[in-house]
């Protein structure tokens, strides 16, 4: 523990109990349940940032319902958790009031656990639409998880602006592109949105619930399946929070692969959203040269791994297979190719003017906002917020091939396509690194003995930002409960706040500048 | 200047369009997707027990036979099966035109002692 | 549908008159985004689904197909349903991956029904996860009788 942490602790206001936590740049803290809020808003006012909020119900090893505001400190590269147990009690005092990243998650567990944060100030329902009755919270221990609740209908519940003039644009879930599915309901005058209403969780498909139960092994292919266009994020922050309970080293040469695997995974990604604003403001060159790159890309993650979105490569301990060392060679002279066409395009899109006209002002956020909504990745590092867990918690081997970090000011669209061709620039570099200095030796380990009951966090930059597992095992060493924090999940509260003030035909665009998953929030 | 080389590109570079379904494939295709071959069997059930969706049976079958299936439609090809069987029984190919007519179209079924092939 | 019945009739008179044009509306019922990537690939100058007479539309109202990718989640039976139902007959429904066709890694939860059948009248399975493009434009092609 830095002395620094241990000097924030030791002045914390609220009394805590230090309790043992398996990983090492992880502290654990027990506090009494109507004191967390107090405990949550004093590390936040010391540089603390939320990394995710966990419900958890014990009653199986003889407890009950308990609480976790898992913390981040960037500084130091450690994590506090601080945990309440509910005494019996299904209540706790909201800690959203003081630190609004929390919104969601309390929301969360309100709707899965039936923990009510008391003076949330949207009581609404997040994850289970109306459709689920009152009173059912599926991340019970004692609830069926295959079972389906009967139906309720209930009228859904969403912000209404009242005014002359005004009206509501409904659009979704079902949109009319292959997107994927989300309500939004934007209030109007004219043109201008005054007010956007997302209601996103049409894809929970309860995938908490499903590895419940599962060993890990088994249970990284569904975790892989949280979301396709992030899947190696997934895999690694899932695969290192259970190594780390574990307390196992993987082997150097399977780090440098992962932080290769992470990286391919930022490519296409970056470049397939670069060519996505291309389509939102109508520069159909740039729309199809941007979809050859992604293109080229899968083909080389195909070749390299043999799977598109490189699924089924992360593995336990390491990788599932090793990668073949005259693939890796003919695919980084593949690479080179990609690399100097890529360049190429991005100068070719930004000499347009009326392109980067359209980019520059909408969809505008400040950092104080991003801040305090907790956002993070691309979207947070576009409006001067230089948070990457690559460089404040080097995971993989992101201690050793470091990325240059990449911030711009402008918080708008622009700003936040500038940040993606510039990442993918610094990429293509990190690829070339990797290659050039990948150690060989073994790509896996056995993963050891999991420690009963004991619980630890795995996380991964995605091309969104960070990924956040938080893992507990049972007595038998399988899953007890699962919480994934994803990026999108993070962002999605920054794009409603990034839309209103602008035109409601901006809103793809700005959509696309933010260009989240569905399927990565809604689990 | 930048711009106009890309609209340009193309011509210099000719075309990408693949011929498929007018020819075979360009692409170099992952070979995750399994291939029964039921004399090789040894009938250890070592892919049933691994496969993560459920999507390989083995079951009794008449006169002391078993049933073989693997439901492509269930799979999600992570080749799992492929890696635990012993005799190699089953093969990794490149495979990919899987799409079928109603839901038993995509399950290959395999009679063990007397293979047949169900697809 | 390949057995002998007003189905088999039916799936004939489709094949006459899709042959070479077909308008397909996707739908996203709870899919974990692979598909729907490989979906939009379709649209890339590599596979250019246009040359085959195929396009997605904007509207389930212009649509002969229904492309469905992921399991039915609990949260979107009913704008899959919808979906289908503001479709014009006939009309063709088409699963896409592990999750639309057989459940894949999710399968029945207390959130979701598992595949798009029996919610949707599937015509046409296309395996994968997700299935790479060629294979989905095989599956299309299957659809309208011209594989």
């Amino acid at each position: 523990m830095h002395t620094q942490t241990k000097a924030m602790l030791e002045q914390c206001p609220v009394p805590l109990d230090l309790r043992r936590a398996v990983a090492p740049n992880e502290t654990l803290l027990a506090c009494p349940a109507a004191d967390i809020a107090r405990a949550a808003a004093y590390f936040v006012s010391r540089g603390a940032e939320l990394a995710t909020m966990v419900g958890l119900d014990l009653e199986p090893l003889g407890g009950g319902l308990a609480i976790e505001a898992a913390f981040s400190l960037p500084a130091f590269d450690e994590f506090i958790r601080v945990q309440a147990d509910l005494e019996g009690g299904a209540s706790y005092p909201a800690l959203t009031p003081a630190i609004p990243a929390a919104q969601w998650y309390e929301r969360e567990a309100k709707d899965l656990l039936g923990i009510d944060p008391v003076g949330h100030p949207d009581p609404r329902r997040l994850v289970l639409h109306e459709s689920y009755p009152h009173g059912y919270h599926p991340l019970r221990k004692h609830v069926d998880g295959v079972a389906q609740a009967p139906i309720d209908a209930r009228r859904f519940d969403h912000f209404e602006v009242h005014g002359e003039g005004v009206y509501e644009l409904p659009v979704g879930p079902i949109h009319a592109g292959v997107i994927e599915p989300g309500h939004f309901r934007f209030s109007n005058i004219g043109d201008l949105v005054l007010f956007l209403d997302a209601r996103l969780f049409y894809t929970h498909r309860g995938v908490e619930k499903i590895v419940e139960g599962m060993a890990p092994g088994r249970a990284l292919f569904t975790v892989e399946r949280t979301c396709a266009a992030c899947t190696v994020s997934h895999g690694v922050a899932f695969a290192s929070a259970v190594e780390r309970a574990a307390q196992v080293e993987i082997p150097s040469r399977a780090r440098w692969l992962r932080t290769l695997l992470l990286e391919l995974e930022r490519l296409y990604n970056h470049v397939g959203d670069i060519g996505n604003i291309c389509a939102g403001t109508g520069l159909h060159a740039g729309t199809a040269r941007g979809a050859i790159l992604k293109e080229r890309l899968q083909r080389l993650n195909e070749a390299l791994t043999g799977h598109r979105f490189l699924m089924g490569v992360v593995d336990i301990g390491g990788l599932r297979t090793d990668l073949d060392a005259r693939a890796l060679n003919e695919q980084g002279r593949a690479l080179a190719s990609i690399h100097a066409d890529f360049s190429m395009y991005a100068d070719g899109i930004f000499g347009v003017d009326s392109f980067v006209h359209r980019l520059k002002g909408p969809g505008r956020l400040d950092a104080a906002l991003v801040t305090a909504l907790g956002g993070t990745g691309v979207a947070a590092r576009a409006s001067g917020v230089a948070t990457d867990y690559r460089t404040q918690h080097p995971h993989a081997a992101y201690a050793t091939v470091q990325p240059r970090p990449v911030v711009e000011t402008g918080g708008d669209v622009f700003a936040r396509t500038m940040v993606r061709v510039r990442e993918a620039e610094e990429s293509f570099r990190l690829v070339r690194a990797i290659l050039d200095g990948l150690p060989g030796g073994a790509a896996r380990t056995e993963a050891g003995r999991l420690p009963p009951r004991a619980a630890a966090l795995g996380y991964a930059e995605s091309p969104r930002g960070a990924n956040v597992h938080w893992v507990m095992f049972d007595d038998g060493g399988r899953i007890y409960r699962l919480r994934i924090r994803s990026a999108a999940y993070a962002n999605w509260p920054l794009v409603a706040r990034a839309v209103p003030g602008n035109m409601v035909p901006d809103f793809p665009l700005i959509n696309k500048s933010f260009e989240l998953c569905y399927a990565c929030c809604d689990r | 200047m930048g711009f106009i080389q890309l609209v340009l590109k193309p011509l210099v570079r000719g075309r990408a369009t693949v011929r498929y379904p007018g020819a075979p494939t360009d692409s170099v295709t992952t070979r995750r997707v399994p291939r029964f071959q039921p004399e090789l069997c040894i009938d250890d059930r070592a892919c049933a027990a691994i496969c993560p969706t459920d999507a390989i049976t083995i079951s009794p079958a008449g006169g002391g036979g078993r049933r073989w299936a693997l439901d492509y439609g269930r799979c999600i090809f992570c080749a799992e099966c492929i890696r635990v069987c012993p005799p190699l029984a089953i093969a990794a190919t490149g495979d990919f035109e899987l799409a079928a007519r109603g839901r038993a179209g995509v399950i290959a079924e395999f009679l063990l002692g007397e293979p047949r092939d169900g697809r | 549908m390949d057995g002998k019945g007003p189905g088999a009739e039916l799936a004939a008179a489709i094949r006459r008159r899709w042959r070479r044009s077909l308008h397909i509306r996707h739908l996203d019922s709870g899919s974990c985004n692979g598909c729907d990537w490989e979906l939009a690939a379709l649209l890339n100058p590599y596979y250019d689904i246009q040359r085959l007479g195929l396009d997605f539309v904007a509207s389930p109202r212009h649509a002969d197909l229904l492309l469905v990718t992921g399991v039915m989640t609990r949260n979107l039976v009913d704008a899959a349903l919808r979906t289908y139902e503001a479709m014009p007959e006939p009309r063709l429904v088409v699963a896409v991956g592990a999750c639309a066709v057989g459940g894949g890694v999710f399968a029945q939860t207390y959130a979701a029904h598992g595949a798009a059948a029996p919610t949707l009248p599937v015509d046409v399975h296309i395996p994968g996860c997700p299935p790479r493009p060629e294979a989905i434009i095989q599956g299309l092609l299957l659809a309208v009788g011209r594989a």
